[in-house]
């Protein structure tokens, strides 16, 4: 080995270290949502449908606040109680003149999971069942049982009536 | 931008003292005398934990360790440590103490090309493990909508395992005395887990949530020369 070399070795050591330095502690939010995709329920199949505007909100929850007020919309992320292994929401769609809604209830078991220092921790969820109402959903269903932090996934198929 | 030029400071000194000493042409003899090696026991203590602690308060070490050079191309190396881990913010408190040994060998790739240099190229691998003891008294988990959920986590024991690659260079500055320093790329081996609880850093290793840590030591030495030197 010569001088030039044993310099080239420096220059790559200096390189590993400031690259190891760079941190990238970006802390996720909303990451115990259930995700939820609205499909029609007359096709037999998964078809994409929306609904024209509805109303959600959690029942027992802080104030019983409304946690989506949508226009339009063919998926929905509803947030869980973490406290507790279910979760009860209201859905009322906006088209409709009367107070026709539906209650969804869905079961689950918490996983309590350390993401880091800075983001302290999470709870994964995996989802046992749901139980519903047949106002103007025809059916619920859990296509991915598994809640996790940073994935991105749809959870639950809701089919509305026509 | 404090951190890089301070590495690099450290890193320059001793590459500069290590530097101006191979300028000069030797015989073919004398090089042999040059690189007969200076086998001695040398013990030294780690600066890098206490400029660890600057950049990152929570975390507090001591590390110390001891080389033995058996002759000009190989060393055998142990490191040993203390790590303390204070954490509260609004998301947890966490506390953490732990200690560390690290043991392994170090090949010299340096041909001195003068006679009474004792410096190093060194590359080398260790094998490292670690216990330590956390708890968590307190987490909160934001939730915005139904509110948040808060608990706490028991003290448990945690042992681990990892692998490290080390290049480094070490130079006699005074007569016995090395300063040095090395890059270690660590590799998790395994991490023991007995409840929700895992380690936010472990002791001798870094940063947990990386699979791969990369750092640095900077060390000073005393060695004892076994051979009474000319």
């Amino acid at each position: 080995m010569n001088a030039k070399n044993y310099w080239q070795l420096i220059i790559i050591a200096i390189l590993i270290i400031s690259s190891s330095c760079t941190e990238n502690d970006l802390c996720l939010s909303g990451q115990s949502n259930i995700q939820a995709g609205l499909y029609s329920g007359s096709s037999g199949v998964a078809k994409d449908t929306s609904l024209n505007g509805f109303y959600l909100w959690g029942l027992n929850a802080p104030n019983d606040s409304i946690l989506i007020d949508s226009v339009k919309t063919k998926s929905m992320h509803m947030p869980v109680d973490i406290n507790i292994d279910s979760s009860k929401f209201v859905i009322r769609e906006k088209a409709i003149a009367s107070d026709l809604n539906d209650t969804l209830i869905f079961y689950y078991q918490r996983q309590l999971s350390y993401v880091s220092g800075e983001c302290g921790f999470t709870y994964n969820l995996n989802l046992d069942s749901v139980k519903y109402t047949n106002n103007f959903v025809d059916s619920v269903v859990i296509d991915y049982a598994s809640v996790l932090y940073n994935e991105n996934l749809e959870n639950v198929k809701i089919y509305i009536e026509p | 931008m404090l951190r890089y030029i301070l590495s690099l400071s450290l890193i320059l000194a001793t590459t500069l003292t290590w530097a101006q000493k191979t300028d000069e042409e030797l015989s073919k003899e004398e090089k042999k005398l040059a690189n007969r090696g200076n086998p001695g026991l040398a013990v030294g203590i780690d600066l890098a934990p206490f400029i660890t602690h600057f950049f990152a308060d929570e975390r507090f070490g001591v590390e110390a360790n001891a080389r033995l050079t058996l002759n000009r191309k190989w060393q055998v190396a142990a490191e040993l440590g203390y790590e303390n881990v204070d954490i509260n913010n609004t998301k947890m408190e966490y506390t953490s103490n732990g200690s560390f040994i690290r043991a392994g060998v170090d090949y010299n790739v340096f041909k001195v090309e003068e006679i009474g240099n004792n410096d190093n190229i060194l590359l080398g691998v260790r094998y490292g493990i670690a216990v330590q003891e956390h708890d968590c008294p307190r987490y909160t988990i934001e939730e915005g909508y139904w509110g948040p959920a808060n608990g706490s986590i028991g003290t448990s024991t945690v042992g681990s395992h990892w692998a490290e690659f080390v290049f480094g260079l070490r130079s006699e500055v005074l007569k016995n005395i090395y300063m040095g320093w090395s890059v270690r790329v660590r590799s998790i081996i395994n991490v023991g887990k007995d409840n929700e609880l895992e380690p936010y850093s472990i002791p001798g290793y870094g940063r947990r949530d990386r699979p791969t840590n990369l750092s640095f030591t900077y060390t000073l030495e005393y060695q004892i020369p076994f051979k009474k030197r000319n």
